[in-house]
């Protein structure tokens, strides 16, 4: 038998309550109403992957369920110790290592918290660009293991975009890396499967304990401005427009009209300010409501309790919405870009000018303070953040609020947009009894999955969506069990948590819209017609790994088929955080498969060429200058980029400017991307067959077999 | 209390990144938030003593956490008061400034300090030996306010000088003048641990409430030359064999 007795622990009754609980807000109804949550048994502290390995040896042969712990943000459940169990607090794995300047890498522990990192590359000059509203109070494995998404994910892409290398322990495969080793890596390589299988598996598998993630020069240049919107019909086209104009706004933020009235008038951190800073229309309204005669302060229960009469005034009162725009990098990108962005977005609503956007920009980390008092007055506030391609946005924005409406107060915003879709994020409050709070979530999950959205753009499922996400992958989740047979043979790790089967449920529809900016195709060698109608032109799909894409080069959208007889479809969206990505299980075992991916639109394109030295070199120099080019290969010793859509000419002056001599501009040519498993190599090696901003790759050779 | 407590003890947890003993320790439950909850949790009589007190121990009192809330919520005074109640201790009354002078060095061990920054001011300084650093620790217990009073009373019209992170917090909480003595020395500030005048790292306290192998840990994150340590942390850094620039220690030596 293993024992876990040398790595640090603590089982006493402080330890065991702080470890009780995550972010769930029912466990923070459970906290506020003293009704004891379930603890576990014993808290550990590994150090290293040997110490974690340990603790899961052991716990795994003595049948001890065991949760992994990051800094217990989490809203879904995913985390909270549960009784009888072991929680394996993964803070201890802290390091934070230099920057490597020529990869633009960094490698990092997987305990470490979110501020402290960022602060950390920015007194070197680098950021992450992640930036969820927890950074503060969440750890990059959290990240990694919840899938998260930041506020800056035009730009920066969300947490699985920046994941080049993860190092990992599980209790059937021991300690292993997959992806791009680091400096501290287990030497032992898992396929490059396991990266998508880790990325969202909630503690159900492995530990994470450290990750390589693409880092950027901190950006020189901000832009930011608020807009006027009618509606948020007409802000999705414009939304949708900017996305599809591959513009890449590091920040797009819909407030619908409800939203905008309560939190438009939030205003930033005051010099150490009181409350009243955030002013908003709900406090406001909270304190009128305390201000009446005979009504105790915990009551805000009274108009709580008719949520269906407070929509209806917030929805009489309210008007408009508030979209917020910004991109940050290179100045020349930023000026290229927001000038044209500027322009697209002013042709559907009102310019209110940059104050809205810096307002926002300021106060971006205050929004998380806004629940408390919604608790202190005895209701409860909860969240749910779902996404769809864009023709299905508007039908899973109305159904949620029409089934939520009867049982709480609710608005929302729409805060990561994608050329395919985006997500929206809806907030509630009600009146605080688990009854209440049950039956919200139910009614909110049902109608997400009946419009043919995903359950969770970026918050993860836990306990709280587990039966739904079981639902939703289907007979895909077939590739989990068997990873899960693979890492985690006794079924220790988080259990009940993820996926909970029961009531299958056909999946939807995937008509597609135009305005989905969509095509159809199908896995396997992609047809040169589709090449030259997608946004990416793999060679195959599915694409490569992400460590070998541009953070921004999506690969397939949704996959469908059917599995022993069972429909499927994954995807729904431009992103899910419903747990792994399951879309290559499906292909691998599934049968009438199709597929969709991104469409480039018509628009004005530019293309230049340029022969010279090092064109591989030169092609990172131009993605290190902040420029995103839709195209760029070497053709015939010719180094070929292009650029589509309005801004495409201004894209391409900038990219000449990279190059000495300057690109020549030339007709438009498709230029396949290599989709097949590639080598690091020096960016100078001959070889050379694709880059990123932070490597050069070559083919596979014999002699690297 | 209950009320300004329970908004820290619903709060997402927003300020553990500041919190040192958080981040030093790595415990859920040194995480301010997570203190605050158990503390309004024995306020409402469903917490036992025992458990309220361990984590009210937990705080080194460094102040951060407001610091960095955008609620600018006074956690750590509402810690202190629990503390206060749960951990009292007995800290020796507020002695007499000695000697003449617009300085005076508050000097919280046995190192006399003031005579050597005297000369190298060349200007009188006078001094202030406390060695439990004016009491910080006691700090919003029974009598607290009228301690207050009587530094205000002793130091009306003078500067005091400091090289103690929790003698300086009680300082600015009386809202006397008062500087660091690196300052008035003229040296640079070198990174510190947690930089500013938030000077704690956790683990002198982690060390006092007997957990040796927490202080260890904290101690082992700032190894190395270029340590700027007040006088609590640079003993405790010390005693770890860590190299500290101890800023009395250069006066001393150099005058
Ligand atoms: C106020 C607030 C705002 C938020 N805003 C955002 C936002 O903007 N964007 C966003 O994406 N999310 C947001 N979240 C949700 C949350 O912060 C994320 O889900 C985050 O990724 C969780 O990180 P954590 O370290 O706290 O993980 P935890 O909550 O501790 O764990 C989450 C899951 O990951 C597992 N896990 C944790 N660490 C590891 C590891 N090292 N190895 C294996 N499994 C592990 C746990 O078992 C659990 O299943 C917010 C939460 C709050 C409270
Ligand atoms: S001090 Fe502020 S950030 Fe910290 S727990 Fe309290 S409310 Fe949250
Ligand atoms: S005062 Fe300092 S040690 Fe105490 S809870 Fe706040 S940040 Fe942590």
């Amino acid at each position: 038998m293993t024992s876990p007795d040398t790595v640090a622990s603590s089982s006493s009754p402080l330890d065991r309550r702080a470890a009780s609980r995550d972010l769930l807000p029912s466990g923070t109804l459970h906290m506020w109403q003293d009704e004891p949550l379930p603890e576990p048994d014993r808290v550990f502290w590994p150090e290293d992957d040997a110490e974690v390995e340990q603790v899961l040896r052991a716990a795994s042969e003595a049948g001890i369920p065991v949760i992994a712990f990051g800094a217990g943000s989490g809203v879904c459940g995913a985390a909270a110790g549960r009784a009888g169990s072991w929680v394996v607090d993964l803070k201890r794995l802290d390091r934070i290592g230099s920057v490597d300047p020529t990869t633009w890498t960094v490698e990092v522990g997987a305990g470490v918290n979110g501020q402290v990192l960022e602060d950390a590359l920015a007194a070197a000059g680098w950021t992450l660009g992640h930036s969820p509203s927890s950074i503060g109070c969440s750890t990059v494995g959290g990240w990694i293991a919840a899938r998260s998404a930041g506020q800056f994910s035009g730009k920066y892409g969300v947490v699985e975009d920046m994941v080049v290398g993860v190092d990992a322990v599980s209790v059937g495969q021991g300690a292993f890396h997959v992806g791009v080793a680091g400096s501290q890596s287990p030497s032992r390589r898992g396929p490059d499967a396991w990266m998508d299988l880790l990325l969202g598996s909630e503690g159900t598998m492995a530990v994470i304990t450290r990750a390589r993630l693409r880092v950027r020069p901190i950006a020189k240049a901000r832009w930011l401005r608020g807009y006027r919107m009618p509606s948020v019909e007409v802000a999705f086209d414009a939304m949708r427009e900017l996305m599809q104009a591959e513009l890449w706004p590091a920040a797009v933020r819909l407030y619908d009209p409800v939203d905008t009235l309560i939190g438009g008038r939030t205003k930033p951190k005051a010099d150490h300010g009181s409350e009243e800073d955030h002013e908003s229309f709900l406090r406001s309204w909270i304190k009128s409501v305390d201000g009446i005669d005979g009504i105790h302060k915990r009551s805000l229960v009274l108009p709580l309790s008719l949520p269906g009469l407070l929509n209806k005034v917030a929805n009489r009162f309210a008007t408009g919405c508030l979209l917020i725009v910004g991109w940050e990098g290179e100045p020349g990108v930023v000026e290229a870009a927001s000038t044209v962005g500027h322009k697209l977005i002013c042709a559907h609503g009102e310019d209110l000018g940059h104050e809205p956007g810096q307002r926002w920009y300021d106060s971006r980390h205050a929004v998380s303070y806004k629940l408390m008092p919604v608790f202190q007055r005895g209701g409860f506030a909860d969240t749910m953040e779902v996404a769809a391609r864009w023709s299905v946005l508007p039908r899973t924005y109305h159904a949620v609020r029409k089934a939520v409406s009867p049982h709480a107060f609710v608005m929302a915003h729409f805060s990561h947009v994608y050329p395919e879709g985006g997500s929206i994020y809806f907030s509630f409050a009600a009146r605080g009894d688990q009854g209440t709070y049950e039956r919200v979530w139910a009614a909110a999950l049902e109608a997400v999955l009946a419009s043919g959205a995903t359950i969770t753009h970026h918050h993860g499922v836990g306990s709280l969506k587990a039966k739904h996400a079981a639902r939703e992958v289907g007979p895909a989740i077939v590739g989990w069990k068997e990873a899960r047979a693979q890492h985690d043979p006794r079924g220790v790790m988080n259990p009940g948590r993820l996926f909970v089967e029961g009531e299958p449920m056909p999946p939807p529809s995937l008509a597609l819209d135009p305005s989905d900016g969509l095509i159809f195709t199908a896995p396997g060698p992609q047809a040169p017609s589709v090449q030259a109608r997608a946004l990416w032109p793999w060679t195959h799909l599915p694409s490569p790994p992400r460590w070998q894409r541009h953070a921004w080069q999506t690969g397939w959208v949704d996959v469908t088929g059917q599995i022993g007889g069972v429909a499927c479809a994954l995807g729904r969206g431009p992103r899910s955080a419903t747990g792994p990505d399951l879309r290559p299980t499906l292909v691998e075992k599934g049968a009438d498969l199709a597929c969709t991916v991104g469409l480039a639109v018509d628009g004005p394109r530019w293309m230049g060429e340029a022969r010279v030295a090092s064109p591989w070199a030169v092609a990172q120099a131009i993605l290190r200058a902040d420029l995103r080019p839709s195209m760029m290969g070497v053709v015939d010793g010719a180094l070929r980029i292009g650029f589509r859509g309005p801004a495409a000419p201004a894209f391409g002056a900038l990219a000449s400017a990279v190059v000495t001599g300057g690109l020549t501009e030339r007709a438009w040519t498709v230029v396949p991307i290599p989709a097949e498993t590639l080598i690091p190599c020096e960016v100078g090696d001959a070889r050379v067959t694709w880059v990123t901003s932070e490597r050069a790759f070559r083919p596979r050779e014999v002699a690297d077999v | 209390m209950s009320e300004p407590l329970s908004t820290c003890a619903l709060c997402p947890r927003l300020c553990r990144f500041a919190c040192p003993v958080a981040n030093g320790t790595s415990r859920e439950a040194a995480v301010p938030g997570t203190i605050a909850g158990v503390l309004l949790a024995w306020s409402r009589g469903t917490v036992d003593d025992a458990i309220a007190r361990e984590a009210a121990l937990l705080c080194s009192d460094c102040g951060r956490c407001q610091h960095v809330c955008h609620l600018h919520q006074p956690l750590p005074d509402l810690i202190a008061e629990a503390r206060a109640t749960l951990a009292p201790v007995q800290v020796a009354a507020i002695g007499a400034i000695e000697g003449d002078g617009a300085l005076v060095a508050i000097e919280t061990d046995d190192r006399a300090w003031s005579a050597a920054l005297s000369s190298r001011l060349g200007e009188p300084v006078a001094r202030l030996r406390t060695p439990d650093a004016l009491g910080g620790e006691a700090r919003r217990a029974k009598g607290w306010e009228a301690r207050l009073d009587s530094l205000r009373e002793q130091l009306k019209g003078r500067t005091a000088v400091v090289a103690h992170g929790a003698a300086a917090r009680v300082l600015d909480e009386a809202g006397v003048t008062w500087r660091w003595l690196h300052d008035a020395l003229g040296v640079p500030a070198a990174p510190s641990c947690v930089g500013g005048a938030l000077t704690c790292c956790g683990g002198a306290d982690a060390l006092q409430a007997g957990h040796s192998a927490d202080a260890t840990r904290l101690a082992s994150r700032f190894g190395g030359d270029g340590v700027l340590a007040d006088a609590r942390c640079g003993a405790h850094l010390k005693a770890k064999g860590r190299v500290v620039v101890d800023v009395i220690d250069q006066l001393l030596e150099r005058t």
